[in-house]
């Protein structure tokens, strides 16, 4: 059963549907990235398929997701242009020991009427060819896991011996939060019920935790994120990535940036988060690569400090040191003090941008 | 909940919740609530921040047991994991247990928070309306936060909010227009006994807010500065960001609703910021200050600049005497006079002068002549009204020069008094400068003769001054002839009060031809009929107190009726639930009439309180009784 507070869902679904038909006839976007490591290498690639389905819906889709914008919607997907472009970069990646291809459709990848089948066996084909691929990551929502077990059990045994690994959504351990502020259209029971079935299947589990939902203050936004990254590792999670919002357009989180009543989260509370995390749970991997940091729609400080923040978070995960006193760093972190221990945020609608 | 008010002025009230004895204006300290598990899970790591960056919050500082009521601002619902659709009684809305307080504390219903950003206050409101309450002791006390929407609230609070928080007052107060609707829009749907809490504003901001009816104010504003944040403005009164400074505010602001030097200390800080005073003036030309303005205090009343040109006591004024002012009918000339400095008129140095010119020039005659005083910001003073507030209460910086506004009223002021006037009466001014060109003008527009000072005169006291006004009254008045008899000077000048007092027409049916008069103008004087006290004239208000037979001749009459519930007054004060119906025109220190049902006179007194709030408030006291039927 869907969990819906019609109120959010009408307000989303308007101002989806203002903003894709503003965008119509827009070319889709494919987007790729070869990091290299020490160790491995990161192919990262952004395919433009239908959309999340989840977004296209009636009910509009997460309230801080405009991902659907760049997808092809009602055009044609260009599946012969996706698989070449794979394969170019399987080829280019060819003399690395490990190579990780990271495949990121901003939906479903196991949701055939927004992945085809065809595109999406095709990718397995491309892996089985290039036996340097040593792991695939995919993304998913909670319902097409458990409702397509078959295909993601298949997909493992087709893409042997690269390892498979499936990105869920969590955002929030708080079903109200869920309903409300993320309008996620699913409960925590459902993230629960998927994560058991994949490790039943044995495959990696990645859990996205987005921090600051719109509505909620940054003081309630970082209690949230802290007990949700504590029960997706109860749940056995194997991977966290940490992502700070930011404000794409067509989105509520956009609609009320506009009003100035929402603001994306500071730095310093990922900085927060990620310290937290690290203490609590040395023995996890985690990932944060905040999108649009220290731009003005995505997370950011006073200005001044963000470059030098967002280093030391980036230092914090790869277990190098990082200053204790975090007023040494910028004094703008008093004033994210005031912001999260003095009730201001509660009294009024609007954000405080200007105490950044 | 048990609210009750004191004393009021503008919209600004000196109260206390009974139950808890806790009085308004008042500080309360905001907090967030914290439950245990996740304050400790953030504050751990950021001991660390807090003790270096040396951040000190006012709550850890030393304030003192009179601010001590704490309020508490809960997570919002979606936070709490909770749905509002699915809660059934008050209690749910908080974290569980949170209401078990022993101390009397302030609750923040805590918000939908959909709702809330979404516009939806309507909704929420009602919904909250329909959870069941159940018993939550005396200590705990409901705070409503009303966020900001340009859209009007119709829904009133529920009834267990006593407090309603205007959350969004510190994001407009650079705001004034804003600002202003969004407390009126809240106001106007809600009853009386319900307070108001403003957080976060500066200090300077508190007296304005007080008198606009804001009961309660925190010292969170206080945070910002803790935390080396700069204010975009600095306000010269904000220079001293302390606790300390808050308190001291605060007393101002009681004091001056206590002695009703409330409008003095607004404009002393509307006049530190641009903002504040676009406010000021935005909220006079609303007029709900009206209602709540006494009819007299005994202070003097200081008007020192513009916005007081536009304070209710000089509007009242000049409303009274354009509707109920009427010059006697024996009327054979008109003197124009200027102002003094010392109050009554006739008192001054200078009107001691002018009076023994008239005196000496036409003799009798003087009786039968208006003498009108032009003021700034009064207009036109008729000599009856010298001694009514705020006549011979105000005092104006002088320096000669008159503003565009000034002339503008004392031209309106005038032209009203004109028409009321028979052509064929004489007129004579004895002014110059500003007033004279008004006068001038005002005369030329209605094509009326005046004799007029020439302007060339050095001082109106002078000897050469005094001979000319002394020449000008032959000339205008060598054809009067007519004599009054003194009683009649005295009966004129009572009825004229009685007309400004309680409305046109009154002086007549209140003072009958036969009555007595004892006594003088300066003292005081007491009239009597039959032997019967009547009335007394009060010089020091400048108004009349009514005895029980004034009460009766009054009734049906006047619109200062209020109707008691019950056929016996015990004691000397009626309190507010005893009083079914009160007559609108009722202001703070009107002289009433109390009745019982039938209609029957039972007493008269004084009234605290507006009309409006007599009727509505179910606690506090109400009218404090001159005389009562035994």
């Amino acid at each position: 059963m869907l969990s819906i507070n019609q109120l959010v869902a009408t307000k989303v679904l308007q101002l989806r549907h203002e903003h894709l038909k503003k965008i119509t006839g827009k070319e889709p976007k494919l987007w790729s990235e070869i990091t290299e490591f020490d160790e491995y290498t990161i192919i990262t690639i952004v395919i433009p398929t239908r959309g999340c389905s989840w977004a296209l819906s009636e009910y509009g889709g997460c309230s801080v997701c405009g991902y659907v914008n760049d997808s092809s919607r009602d055009l044609s997907i260009p599946i012969p242009t996706i698989l070449s472009e794979i394969e170019t970069l399987l080829i280019k990646t060819e003399t690395d020991r490990y190579v990780i291809l990271k495949i990121f459709n901003s939906g479903s990848f196991f949701d055939e009427s927004d992945v085809p089948r065809n595109l999406r066996e095709n990718i397995t084909k491309l892996i089985q060819k290039y036996p340097h691929c040593s792991q695939l990551s995919v993304e998913s929502r909670s319902e097409y896991v458990i409702n397509y077990s078959n295909i993601i059990e298949a997909t493992k045994k087709a893409i042997k011996p690269a390892i498979l690994e499936v990105g869920i959504g969590l955002e929030s351990s708080n079903n109200s939060i869920l309903r409300d502020c993320w309008n996620k259209g699913m409960r925590v029971s459902d993230y629960e019920q998927a994560v058991h079935i994949l490790r039943k299947i044995g495959v990696k589990i990645k859990t996205y935790i987005f921090v600051k939902p719109p509505f909620l203050t940054e003081y309630e936004a970082i209690i949230d994120s802290i007990s949700t990254i504590d029960h997706a590792i109860s749940q056995g999670t194997d991977l966290i990535s940490i992502n700070p919002c930011s404000v794409q357009n067509g989105t509520l989180a956009h609609y009320l940036f506009k009003k100035d009543r929402y603001q994306p989260p500071w730095l310093w509370s990922i900085l927060f988060l990620v310290s937290t995390t690290k203490k609590k749970y040395p023995q996890i991997k985690l990932i944060c690569e905040p999108t649009a940091g220290g731009k003005p729609r995505g997370t950011h400080n006073c200005g001044e400090c963000d470059k030098k923040v967002l280093r030391y978070i980036k230092d914090m995960i790869d277990n190098q040191p990082v200053p204790s006193d975090y007023s040494k760093i910028c004094t703008c972190v008093v004033r994210w003090h005031t912001l999260i221990t003095s009730p201001i945020e509660l009294f009024r609608t609007t954000k405080l941008s200007k105490l950044r | 909940m048990s609210f009750e008010i004191f004393k009021v002025e503008g919209c600004g009230r000196l109260g206390q919740f009974k139950d808890i004895q806790f009085e308004t204006p008042n500080l309360i300290l905001s907090r967030y609530y914290s439950e245990n598990e996740s304050q400790r899970k953030l504050d751990h790591t950021l001991a660390g921040i807090k003790k270096l960056s040396g951040v000190r919050t006012p709550l850890n500082m030393d304030i003192s047991d009179d601010y001590r009521i704490e309020c508490i601002n809960y997570p919002s619902l979606q936070s709490q994991n909770k749905n509002i659709n699915e809660l059934k009684i008050l209690k749910d809305l908080f974290p569980l247990n949170s209401l078990e307080t022993s101390v009397p504390t302030f609750h923040v219903i805590p918000w939908d928070a959909s709702n809330l950003y979404l516009n939806e206050r309507e909704s929420f409101i009602d919904k909250l309306n329909q959870l069941k309450q159940i018993d939550i002791g005396n200590s705990n006390f409901f705070v409503l936060n009303v966020p900001f929407q340009q859209k009007e609230l119709t829904i009133p609070p529920p009834s267990y909010v006593s407090v309603l928080m205007l959350g969004d007052i510190s994001s407009l107060l650079n705001h004034p227009k804003f600002l202003i609707q969004y407390i009126q829009s809240v106001q106007r749907i809600t009853p009386p006994n319900v307070t108001f809490f403003a957080p976060m504003v500066p200090s300077s901001y508190m007296p304005f807010l007080s008198y606009l009816g804001i009961d309660f104010f925190d010292f969170t504003y206080l945070d910002l500065f803790y935390s080396d944040i700069k204010p975009k403005n600095d306000l010269i009164l904000d220079l001293n960001p302390t606790t300390k400074n808050y308190i001291d505010v605060l007393t101002l602001i009681k004091r001056a609703i206590g002695s009703g030097n409330l409008r003095d200390l607004v404009r002393i800080y509307a006049n530190s910021n641009p903002s504040l005073k676009t406010m000021l003036k935005l909220a006079d030309s609303t007029n709900i200050f009206e209602e709540n303005t006494p009819i007299y205090f005994k202070k003097g009343m200081f008007c020192t600049d513009e916005t007081d040109l536009t304070r209710v006591e000089v509007e009242r004024f000049r409303e009274r005497i354009a509707s109920r002012y009427f010059p006697p009918s024996l009327l054979r000339g008109v003197i124009f006079l200027p102002c003094s400095a010392k109050k009554p008129y006739s008192t001054s140095k200078s009107h001691r002068l002018f009076h023994n010119v008239i005196k000496r020039t036409l003799r009798s005659k003087r009786h039968s002549i208006l003498e009108l005083i032009l003021t700034s910001p009064l207009g036109v003073v008729p000599r009856e009204l010298e001694y009514t507030f705020p006549a011979g209460h105000y005092d104006i910086p002088v320096t000669g020069q008159w503003s565009d506004l000034e002339k503008k009223h004392l031209t309106q002021d005038i032209s009203s008094i004109l028409s009321k006037i028979d052509p064929s009466i004489p007129l004579v001014g004895y002014i110059k400068g500003s007033e004279r060109k008004v006068l001038k003008k005002v005369c030329d527009m209605f094509n009326r003769e005046i004799t007029l000072l020439e302007d060339d005169i050095s001082s109106l006291t002078s000897n050469e001054g005094l001979q000319q006004f002394s020449l000008l009254l032959k000339e205008a008045f060598s054809q009067t002839d007519t004599f009054l008899p003194n009683k009649h000077t005295h009966l004129t000048f009572l009825r004229t009060i009685a007309d400004f007092q309680f409305g046109k027409g009154v002086g007549q049916i209140l003072l009958p031809n036969d009555v007595r008069i004892h006594g003088k103008k300066e003292l005081g004087l007491r009239v009597t009929l039959n032997k019967f006290h009547l009335l007394t004239f009060r010089q020091d208000s400048g108004l009349l107190s009514l005895s029980l037979l004034a009460g009766e001749r009054l009734l049906g009459y006047s619109n200062n009726a209020v109707t008691f519930d019950g056929d016996q007054i015990i004691g000397s004060t009626i309190f507010c639930n005893a009083i079914i119906k009160a007559d609108r025109d009722i202001r703070p220190n009107d002289e009433v009439l109390v009745t019982n049902r039938d209609g029957k006179i039972m007493a008269v007194g004084i009234s605290q309180l507006s009309g409006r709030l007599l009727e509505s408030m179910t606690k506090g006291k109400g009218i404090i009784l001159r005389k009562k039927v035994k």
